[in-house]
């Protein structure tokens, strides 16, 4: 098998930044979204695994939420020589793992999840260009710096490229 | 008034958890020795805080397919009883349940499968609040039990969102369920919120 680089992994309220041919990992997302970014230039590729849409006071954790997340994302991809206005996204997860719980009549914590990545990508400029969130299954994601492909596995689905 | 918080916890008051957890699930192995006519044996509880980051690599692979049947709880103690099942348990309980020997995996589990092992954690997760309860004297009722089969990095989103509100670190008091001689890595939770953690330690400590 021919090298394919490192796979760096990307914990739940984490994230970190990989250059071609390295990619990224983060397992079985449930509720969580999976921020993927990529410079297709500088072949520079972005993930970030956020648990919760909007953050605390106070609370000094930015990698957790989606509005602190993503700008801490980009700034860390800029150092790595990407460039903001090349960098389009891909998201997926955001899912409802045990359907009706908890939820009331407000959104579930899935969508407003995506919800609110969705609209911090919006004020940013960076157009999303593929979307996997939703449903009821877990995924795990994988992305490749080397082509910006973003593989979904989940335990019902064959595995997915966007 | 201070901001309690996970790191604050003493030796004792682990102690206390893992106390408390041993008589919720001592019972629960009552319960289900007797539901199944067989043989169930329990760990001692494990209580842990981890960083919620490393929360779906602690039970051992984030991609593993379990059933998770969860509970919320409230009233005097808020949080939820989280019941993690291997495909294995899962497979056997219905099996013995129903004199049967087809349901061997998550595939071919059906309506009366799920409702009977939505019935069985909510015999466990009531026995194990009740023994709580009377040691606390706090009143805690659970919600309709909620079921679903996935990965368990997934699942285990949801006590990961309840703690991450409010910090960046987990605590679980955790049982792991044997039948017989084998382990089958089935996991019966209690996760309560910050508050109630505080709540119920202040009570026990007689304070």
């Amino acid at each position: 098998m021919e090298n394919k680089g490192m796979i760096v992994k990307v914990g739940i309220a984490d994230l970190n930044v990989v250059t071609s041919p390295d990619s990224l990992i983060s397992y079985a997302l449930g509720s969580c979204v999976g921020i993927c970014l990529y410079d297709n230039l500088a072949k520079v590729a972005g993930m970030s695994h956020i648990l919760l849409p909007v953050s605390k006071p106070g609370d000094e954790n930015l990698m957790k939420y989606a509005d602190t997340a993503i700008p801490l994302l980009i700034k860390k991809m800029e150092e790595q020589k990407a460039s903001k206005f090349r960098l389009k996204a891909k998201i997926a997860g955001g899912a409802n793992m045990f359907q009706a719980f908890a939820t009331g009549n407000t959104a579930s914590i899935g969508d407003r999840n995506v919800e609110m990545t969705k609209e911090v990508l919006k004020k940013l400029g960076i157009q999303i260009i593929a979307e996997e969130t939703g449903g009821s299954t877990g995924r795990t994601i994988e992305f490749h710096a080397e082509d910006g492909i973003l593989s979904i596995k989940s335990l019902s689905h064959q595995i997915k490229e966007i | 008034m201070e901001e309690f918080s996970l790191d604050d916890l003493n030796y004792e008051q682990f102690d206390t958890l893992v106390e408390l957890g041993n008589i919720g699930i001592g019972n629960v192995a009552t319960s289900l020795s007797t539901l199944l006519k067989k043989t169930i044996n329990v760990s001692i509880p494990k209580v842990t805080t981890l960083d919620i980051s490393e929360i779906s690599d602690a039970l051992g692979g984030a991609e593993k397919r379990v059933a998770g049947v969860l509970f919320a709880m409230s009233q005097d103690i808020e949080g939820m009883m989280l019941f993690i099942l291997e495909e294995k348990f899962a497979g056997d309980i219905v099996n013995i349940l129903f004199h049967s020997d087809t349901t061997s995996s998550f595939d071919n589990l059906d309506e009366i499968s799920i409702s009977t092992l939505k019935e069985v954690a909510n015999i466990m997760a009531g026995t194990y609040l009740n023994a709580i309860s009377k040691m606390t004297d706090f009143r805690i009722e659970l919600s309709v039990p909620y079921f679903a089969v996935d990965m368990l990095g997934a699942i285990m989103d949801i006590p990961a969102i309840q703690f991450g509100e409010i910090g960046n670190k987990i605590l679980l008091v955790e049982e792991k369920i044997f039948e017989g001689g084998e382990g089958f890595n089935s996991y019966l939770m209690f996760v309560p919120t910050l508050n109630s953690i505080k709540k119920i330690l202040d009570k026990v400590d007689g304070k």
